[in-house]
Order: C-alpha cells, then structure tokens, then sequence
C-alpha cells in the first residue's frame, strides 16, 4: 500500500514537471501576485509558532523543524 | 553667409552629439546603491487556549493560557553590479500567563505523592530557589525573547544566492543558540528554483521537576547521572542544566508549471539529541506514584510538504499544502490546508481558510494514571497523543498601492479545536512599511 501510495506521489509530480511551459517575465502578473507566494505568510507566524508547542509534527513549511524554543 | 550658418550648424551638431555621448556613457555606468531599508515588517498576535489534559498535572487539569507576541524585522537591502546584499535583523517578545504553570510549584489536589523509581528518597518540601516560577500566584506569568539576524548574497549573473543566519532565544528555564546556513539556485529564465539549508540549534533547559519529586536542598547535587545521559553541570544547588541540540537540512524545490501555476515540494531531515522530556511534566501509575515525564535522548523526524497555488480566473486563488511527516517515537501525521484568496479588488483580498491535521500517538504516551510500574519511557502529555484537529479561520489582506508608508496590511483570525477537548482562538495583525 505505501509503494503504490510513493507510485502515485511521484506520477502526479512527473506529470507536473513534464507539462511545465517557459514563462517569460510579462507572463508572470499572475503568480507574481502576492496571495500566490509559495512561502508562509507573515500573518501566519504566531499559528504555527503555537503549532509547534500543541502539535507533534512540525517542518517542511520553511520554518523550523523543532529547537530554538520548548517546543515538541 | 550660407558657409557660415552651415559651418555654425555643423559646429552645433558636432558638440551637441559628443555632449549626449558622454552623458549616456555617464548614465551607462553602473552606479551602486547605498544600503537602505527596504521594508519593515510588524507582526503582533493574541493567542488564548482552554483544555482540561494539562500536562503539568499528569494529562489531567486546567490548560488556559494565554499569549500576546510582537515581532519586528527589519529588511535592509544594498546592490552592487554583481550582487544583491540582504540584510534582516528580527526581534520578538512573547508574554504568556498560563494556569497550569502553578501547579510546579503545588502538587495537583487529590493526587498521589509517593515518588516513583526511588531516584528521589523522600518527598520534600517546595523549594523556593527558581527565578520566575511563584508558587503563591494562581497563574505564572513568562517572557520569552527571540532575536535573529539573516544575511544572504545573490550573485545576479548565476542567480545564485548564499545565507547565513543567527537566532537566539531565551525563557525562563529555556535559552536557544542557533545558526543556519543555506543556498538557492534559480533558473536564469526564474521559473525553477532549488534551496537547500541546514540549522542547529543547542539548547539549555533548566531541570525544574515538580515540587514533591525535588531533592532535598543539602547544597549538594546527588543524582546520579545514567549511562545514556549528557548532561551538563550547571543551574544552581537544586536545577540541573541539560543539553539539548537538534540539526536539520531542509530541501526545497519550486516549479512554475504555467502562467497560473506553481508548486513547490519540501523535505526535512531533522534529528535531536539531549534532554527531549520537559522535567515539570508529572506521570502517574497504576500504583498511585508519580514521576516526571522521561522520554528518549534521541529523536529523528522526517517531514515531506507540497504546496501547489493556482490563479483561477481573475478573482480566485487556491493555496494548498499538504505534509506527511512521521518519527522515529511511532509518530505519523497528516497536515492538508486549503486558503482560498478572493480578490475582491485588486488591492484587497479576503481568505478564508482551513486546515486539519491528523497524528497518531508517539510509543511513550498514555492519559492520567495508566501508566505501568516498569516501563522505560512514559509521557501523559497529550501534545504527543493520537488525536485530529482542525483549524479554521479568515485572512484580510489590503495592499494600499497608493500609500508612501504602507506595503501591505493583513487581519488573520483563526479557530483551533482539537478532538480530545484543546481549543484556542488566534488573531494576527500584520503590516509592513515601505
């Protein structure tokens, strides 16, 4: 189950990747908006800071991945 | 007098083209910009929380508490024809109350005092020797301050970027040294980009046990320390000080598929070592005792993420995130969050937004009072339990474009409930000057 699960993580990427087209930099007013940041907003900063003292799993999110507080 | 004007003519435009000659050859050299500051960000949060599974009680107690952040970063920024220098400097201040907090100091009503696995001989009476914690308050009011300061340098003809970074951070039985070190590669035509960072963090926790688990106060320090234990002389007579160190790389790679859509996907590789139990936490056994939380010296965590966003049409936006993430404590959790900002005007967006996350319980955990004389590790803490939560809230976001002073102004408010009974409310205020 966890092999097929890996399977179609990495078929749904390759598609992803396989479909990319080159955007020139005057096509880019749409994910150049600010609501279209790949990173955590700043607003978000003290929800995640309270997620990683009240939830066991942490990171990949660009932030820390537990130390730097007393957290989990 | 037709030689003369055409001679005058030509003697005009001869000096008036090597005049605007050397003007463009002045213009065409690049001139570097001072360092300035490029934005300000402030970001102020109110958290308040209620539950009944206090940790400090055992897994059995009041958990209100409340926090009220503010942080301040500073972005300054200086170009040369070859590199683009970026300077942050961040301070934040955390002020917490908590109810749970009183009961280091008070032994939880109706609780057993007989002290399990005889580390300690006798029970002993409060001991009055830590900063911050009182025992006569019913609430314990902490501080807590985190600096930070990043620098990176792009190089703007490979588009190329290295960062080095630096964060503090101290509480009262807490204080945090950290670096981090980090690269980014961006293709030359900017739709692909690959980091990589890696952080360590040593840490130092004050060994503050509960009130009836202390030793008693001879001036000497007479625990004796285990095989697999590291620990660090320090503290005063009564608090031992630990070591706790954790280490991570962090990978990330973003894509921009097309026009409207790009995604990024995220690995961590983290590992601690030290002191990962909290010493004040209580569990209580099946044979009415009572010790403080012990958990492993070691812990590897290994998180995946993937964020995909998508501009539909001209008013909405898709922010999706997802994360597994699993340990080597038997922890496995599932996070999947979906914002979706609607563009009510080109300079205002409102974004409501939810998130539910699902783990599963680490191997040391159990409620109030089941857990079993002999086991080698044991946490009552429901942090670490099997539980779902969900988390739901709104996001206003306003960009006043013709503003000298503002950037951007956001409102965030969100809903946290947990299935075994936590809920908190959070409300965020940001805003970044120009």
């Amino acid at each position: 189950m966890n092999s097929i699960k890996v399977f179609f993580a990495l078929f749904f990427v390759s598609i992803m990747v396989q479909n990319c087209v080159s955007v020139k930099e005057y096509e880019k007013n749409y994910v150049n908006d600010s609501e279209m940041q790949l990173s955590t907003k700043k607003s978000a900063k003290t929800e995640n800071n309270f997620l990683l003292y009240r939830e066991a799993a942490s990171g990949a999110d660009g932030g820390k991945n537990g130390g730097g507080c007393g957290c989990n | 007098m037709k030689k003369s004007i055409v001679s005058v003519f030509l003697l005009a435009i001869t000096f008036g083209f090597f005049g605007k000659s050397k003007a463009q050859e002045k213009d065409s050299l690049y001139e570097a910009r001072k360092l300035k500051i490029d934005e300000i960000n402030f970001v102020s949060g109110y958290y308040t929380q209620e539950g009944e599974h206090s940790s400090i009680g055992g897994g059995k107690g009041d958990e209100a508490l409340t926090n009220i952040s503010n942080s301040i970063q500073v972005r300054l920024l200086k170009n040369s024809q070859k590199y683009e220098h970026r300077l942050d400097v961040a301070v934040a201040v955390d002020h917490h109350t908590s109810a749970s907090t009183k009961l280091i100091n008070n032994v939880p009503d109706g609780s057993p005092t007989n002290i399990y696995s005889g580390k300690i001989s006798a029970k002993t009476a409060a001991s009055s020797g830590t900063s911050g914690v009182t025992g006569a308050s019913s609430k314990f009011v902490g501080w807590r301050i985190y600096p930070s300061i990043n620098y990176f340098a792009k190089n703007l003809e490979r588009n190329t970027t290295y960062g080095i970074g630096a964060y503090y951070s101290r509480e009262f039985d807490y204080q945090s040294i950290g670096g981090e070190l980090s690269f980014v590669k961006a293709s030359q035509d900017n739709n692909a980009e690959f980091s990589v960072k890696a952080m360590a963090f040593f840490d130092q926790r004050l060994e503050i046990l509960p009130v009836e688990l202390r030793p008693v106060n001879t001036g000497v320090n007479n625990k004796k320390a285990d095989d697999d234990e590291d620990e660090h002389e320090g503290g005063d007579d009564n608090y031992k000080l630990w070591n706790k160190n954790s280490y991570s790389v962090n990978f990330a790679y973003s894509q921009i598929i097309n026009p409207r859509l790009q995604v990024s996907l995220l690995a961590d590789f983290a590992f601690q070592d030290g002191l990962l139990s909290i010493p004040y936490n209580r569990v209580y056994f099946t044979n009415n005792t009572v010790s403080s939380e012990k958990l492993p010296m070691q812990r590897m965590k290994i998180p995946l993420g993937m964020r995909l966003n998508y501009f539909l049409g001209e008013t909405f936006i898709f922010r999706t995130y997802y994360r597994y993430f699993f340990d080597d404590w038997g922890i496995k959790a599932h996070t999947a969050q979906l914002e979706i900002p609607i563009k009510i005007s080109p300079f205002v967006s409102l974004s409501p937004f939810y998130r539910y996350h699902h783990q599963t319980s680490n191997d040391y955990f159990k409620p109030y009072g089941q857990h079993n004389p002999g086991e080698k590790y044991y946490s009552s803490d429901y942090d670490l339990s099997s539980f779902n939560s969900q988390n739901i809230g709104l996001n206003l976001h306003y960009l006043p474009l013709e503003s000298k002073i503002f950037k951007s102004v956001d409102f965030r408010y969100s809903f946290y409930k947990r299935s075994e009974g936590l809920s908190a409310h959070n409300l965020t205020f940001a805003i970044t000057f120009k």
